[in-house]
C-alpha cells in the first residue's frame, strides 16, 4: 500500500513538472500602461485585454497588461525595468534616465523600414549608446485653454484677456461681477508633477524661458523663471487660486458646470463642455512678457532591454507594433482618450479648431525637454512652489533651492 | 532548551541530538531572517559608502555621503517632521489605548465589551494602503465625510491634507486610529492580569477608581507601557506608507519624513548610496533612542 502510494505521488509530481514545462513553452509578455480612462468609458484594462486577445491566440502567448496609476509613474517604470520580472513593453514618460542607463531595447534591428516610416516622430526619438532608436515617440498634443464666453460677457469683458496682467485683472473682476470663479489650476496637495505640465512650463515659455542651457543641462534659475513664479504667486496672493483644488478634474468639472471662466484642459473636453451647454471658445495660450507659449511633450512606447534576456524581445516588439498601430490607436482615440495621431496609418484626424490654432502658433509650441533626473527635478520644483504659496519661500528661493537640490542630489 | 554553550560542552549524545533538532526547527526562519532582515542592513551599510544608481557598479566614495548629510535642508526638515510626528502619535496612541483598555476592563466586562474590543481592533487588520485611501476620501475638502460634518455644524470646510498646519497631524490621526486597537489589546491583557486581591484590598481601604488606576494599575502596567512606547517610537520613526499614499510628502515638504526621504533619495533621485547613508543614520538614531529609553525605565525601576 505504501509503495503504491509512493508510486502515485511520484507520478503526480512528474505530471505536475510536465505541465509546468508545457506551460513554460507558452511565453508570457508583460505590458505596463498608465491609466488613461478618466471618464465613464471602457476601462483601460478591458480595452487592452481586448486588443491582445487575438494577439495571444496568434502568437501562442499570454499577455499580462498592467494598468498603473500616474502617481510616481516614472519611479515605478525605472525600478521595474531594472527588475528581471519587470515589463517587456512599457509606456514611457521621461526617457532620459532609461536611455542613458541602457534600460531600453534598441529597436532599429527589429523594425522594418516601412514600420519605422509609419511613425511620424520616429527620427526625433533618442538613441542609445549603439546609435539605435529605443522608443516610439507619441504626440501628446498641446493642452489648450477654454473660456466661457457667457461669463466673460456677464463680467463686461469683451475680448479674451490674453496678456498676463489683463488675465489676472479679469480673474479678479469675474467673481465680483458674476459670483463665479475666474481661473483654477491644481496646485493643491497633488502628488506627481502633473501640475507643472499645465501650470508652470507654459508660463515659463511665455516668459521667454528655455529649459536647457548650451550644455544640455536644465537651467531655470533665470529672469524667465523668476517672472513665471512671480506671476503664479500673484494668482495665490490675489485669492484667485483655490487651495482646495487638488486635481485637474475638479477645475474641469467646475468649467463644465458653468461656474468657472477659464480652464486649461485636453482638447477633447470641448465635447463635454458643449454637451453641458457651456458657451465656450478655445484660447491657445496666455501672452507673457516674451509672447505666446504652450507646451507639448512626447511620451512613448518602448521595449525593455531585459526582454532580450528573457527571450521575449521579438514578441515584445511585435506587441509594441500592435499597440502603436493606426488601427489600435484609432480605437483608443475614440473609446478611451484623445491623443493626436502619431502614425501615418491612423485614420482619425485632428480637431479642426486645434489644427487652426496650433497651425497659427507653430513657433510658440515648446517641447518639454528630456534631461537627467527630470521627474525628481519636477517633483522638487513642485514642492518648492507649493512652499512659496504657503509663504515659506520667495520666488528666488524656489529657483535657488530647486537648482541646489538638483545639483547636490539628483545630478549623478 | 539546549543552547550553543551546552552544545559545545557536549554533555551527552541525546542532548546533542536534541540541540541539533532544535537548531533544525529554527533554521528556516533563522535563514530567512538573515537573508531578508540582517543582510540588507549590512548591504545598506556597504552602499552607504558608495555612489550607486543600480545600473552601474557601485563606486567607493568613503564618507562623502555621510559628510553631505549635515547640510541637507530636505533631510533636516524631514527629521523635524518625523520628531513632530512621533511626538503626536506615540503619547496619543499610548494614552488612548490605555484608557480604552482600562475602561473596557473595569466597566464593560460583558458581551458589549467584547464587541467594542473587536470593533476597535478592526483598523489593525485593515491594509494600511486601504486605510489611507479611505481616509483620503474622508479628508477631501469637497464632499469628504469630515468636511460634510463640519459644514453640517456650520463650520467652513478644511483642506486637511493641503495645508501645512494640518497635513502632518491629519496623517498622524490615521496612524493613531490604526495602532490604538493593537495596543489596546495588549493593555487589556495587562489590566486583566492585575491581581484581584491587590485591587480588592485597595477597595477595602477606600481607594477611589482614580487612585486605584494611578497607584495600582499604572505601575503594574509599566513593562507593557515600556514595550508599547518602544514599539510606537520605532514604528513612528519609520512612517512611510501613510505619507506616500496620503500626501506624497506635500504640501511643499510639510509631511516629508525620514523614511519618505530615504525612498525619495533612493528611488526617485536614484541615489541609492546616499539613501543608504540616511537609512544607517536612522537605524543609529532609533537604537540610541531605544538605549536612552531603556536606561530611563531601568533608572525608574531602581
Amino acid at each position: 500500500m505504501k509503495r503504491l502510494l509512493a508510486v502515485l505521488l511520484c507520478c503526480a509530481l512528474l505530471i505536475s513538472c510536465m505541465s509546468v514545462a508545457a506551460a513554460d513553452e507558452k511565453k508570457t509578455l508583460t505590458v505596463w500602461i498608465p491609466q488613461y480612462q478618466f471618464t465613464g468609458g471602457i476601462p483601460d484594462q478591458e480595452f487592452w485585454d481586448g486588443v491582445f486577445d487575438p494577439f495571444e491566440e496568434e502568437n501562442n502567448c499570454e499577455v499580462k497588461v498592467e494598468i498603473l496609476p500616474w502617481s510616481d509613474y516614472n519611479t515605478t517604470v525605472y525600478t521595474g525595468l531594472l527588475n528581471n520580472d519587470g515589463p517587456d513593453v512599457v509606456y514611457v514618460t521621461d526617457n532620459y534616465d532609461l536611455v542613458t542607463n541602457g534600460l531600453l531595447l534598441g529597436l532599429d534591428g527589429y523594425l522594418t523600414d516601412a514600420e519605422k516610416d509609419n511613425y511620424l516622430l520616429w527620427s526625433t526619438g533618442p538613441v542609445d549608446a549603439n546609435g539605435e532608436h529605443v522608443i516610439v515617440p507619441m504626440d501628446d498634443g498641446v493642452a489648450m485653454g477654454f473660456y466661457n464666453k457667457d461669463i466673460l460677457a456677464e463680467a463686461g469683458i469683451d475680448t479674451f484677456p490674453e496678456e498676463w496682467d489683463a488675465f489676472i485683472e479679469a480673474c479678479k473682476t469675474i467673481p465680483e461681477k458674476t459670483g463665479k470663479q475666474g481661473f483654477l489650476q491644481n496646485w493643491g496637495a497633488t502628488t506627481g508633477t502633473s501640475a507643472l505640465m499645465l501650470a508652470f512650463w507654459p508660463y515659463y515659455f511665455q516668459a521667454g524661458g528655455v529649459m536647457l542651457d548650451e550644455n544640455g543641462q536644465i537651467a531655470i534659475n533665470n529672469e524667465a523663471g523668476l517672472k513665471t513664479l512671480e506671476f503664479l504667486k500673484k494668482f495665490y496672493d490675489e485669492g484667485i487660486f483655490d487651495e482646495t483644488i487638488v486635481s485637474e478634474s475638479e477645475s474641469i468639472e467646475k468649467f463644465a458646470a458653468g461656474e468657472l471662466a477659464f480652464v486649461v484642459a485636453d482638447l477633447n473636453k470641448g465635447k463635454t463642455f458643449t454637451n453641458n451647454g457651456v458657451n465656450w471658445e478655445y484660447f491657445f495660450s496666455l501672452k507673457g512678457p516674451a509672447g505666446y507659449g504652450a507646451r507639448t511633450a512626447t511620451d512613448s512606447f518602448a521595449v525593455a532591454a531585459k526582454a532580450k534576456e528573457r527571450g521575449n524581445d521579438e514578441l515584445a516588439v511585435k506587441a509594441l507594433v500592435l499597440i502603436t498601430s493606426g488601427a489600435v490607436m484609432d480605437r483608443f482615440h475614440s473609446e478611451v482618450f484623445y491623443l493626436p495621431p502619431f502614425t501615418k496609418d491612423s485614420s482619425y484626424t485632428q480637431n479642426e479648431a486645434y489644427t487652426t490654432l496650433t497651425g497659427a502658433h507653430t513657433a510658440d509650441i515648446y517641447v518639454v525637454s528630456e534631461f537627467e533626473g527630470k521627474a525628481s527635478f519636477e517633483k522638487e520644483l513642485q514642492a518648492n512652489i507649493q512652499m512659496m504659496f504657503m509663504g515659506d519661500l520667495t520666488p528666488q528661493e524656489v529657483l535657488d533651492n530647486t537648482m541646489a537640490y538638483y545639483t547636490d542630489q539628483i545630478k549623478q | 532548551m539546549p543552547t550553543a554553550v551546552s552544545l559545545k560542552k557536549g554533555k551527552s549524545p541525546r542532548t546533542r541530538r536534541q540541540a541539533l533538532i532544535g537548531a533544525a526547527y529554527i533554521a528556516p526562519s533563522f535563514i530567512l531572517m538573515m537573508i531578508f532582515n540582517v543582510t540588507p542592513i549590512f548591504l545598506s551599510a556597504f552602499y552607504s559608502f558608495t555612489k550607486y544608481n543600480m545600473t552601474a557598479a557601485p563606486v567607493w566614495i568613503g564618507l562623502d555621503n555621510y559628510a553631505r548629510l549635515f547640510n541637507n535642508k530636505v533631510l533636516t526638515e524631514s527629521l523635524s517632521n518625523t520628531v513632530r510626528y512621533v511626538l503626536i502619535t506615540v503619547p496619543s496612541q499610548t494614552v488612548l489605548s490605555l484608557l480604552i483598555a482600562v475602561f473596557i476592563a473595569e466597566h464593560m466586562k460583558n458581551r458589549y465589551g467584547s464587541f467594542l474590543r473587536s470593533v476597535i481592533f478592526i483598523p489593525v487588520i485593515v491594509s494600511l494602503i486601504a486605510s489611507a485611501t479611505v481616509w483620503n476620501i474622508m479628508y477631501q475638502p469637497k464632499g469628504g465625510l469630515i468636511n460634510q460634518f463640519l459644514e453640517f455644524l456650520g463650520a467652513k470646510p478644511v483642506n486637511f491634507l493641503g495645508k501645512k498646519s494640518s497635513a502632518l497631524p491629519s496623517v498622524a490621526a490615521v496612524a493613531i486610529w490604526k495602532a490604538s486597537g493593537y495596543y489596546m489589546v495588549i493593555y487589556y491583557a495587562g489590566v486583566m492580569n492585575v491581581p484581584s486581591d491587590v485591587r480588592e484590598a485597595a477597595i477595602v481601604d477606600g481607594a477611589s477608581s482614580v487612585q486605584r488606576f494611578w497607584h495600582i494599575t499604572l505601575p503594574i502596567l509599566k513593562p507593557i507601557t515600556y514595550m508599547i512606547v518602544t514599539l510606537g517610537i520605532i514604528g513612528s520613526f519609520q512612517v512611510f506608507d501613510l505619507v506616500y499614499k496620503m500626501t506624497g510628502g506635500g504640501p511643499g515638504r510639510s509631511t516629508y519624513t525620514v523614511a519618505y526621504v530615504i525612498y525619495a533619495f533612493a528611488f526617485q533621485d536614484k541615489n541609492y548610496g546616499y539613501a543608504s547613508a540616511v537609512a544607517i543614520c536612522l537605524l543609529i538614531v532609533i537604537l540610541m533612542i531605544h538605549l536612552i529609553q531603556s536606561l530611563f525605565f531601568k533608572e525608574k525601576d531602581a
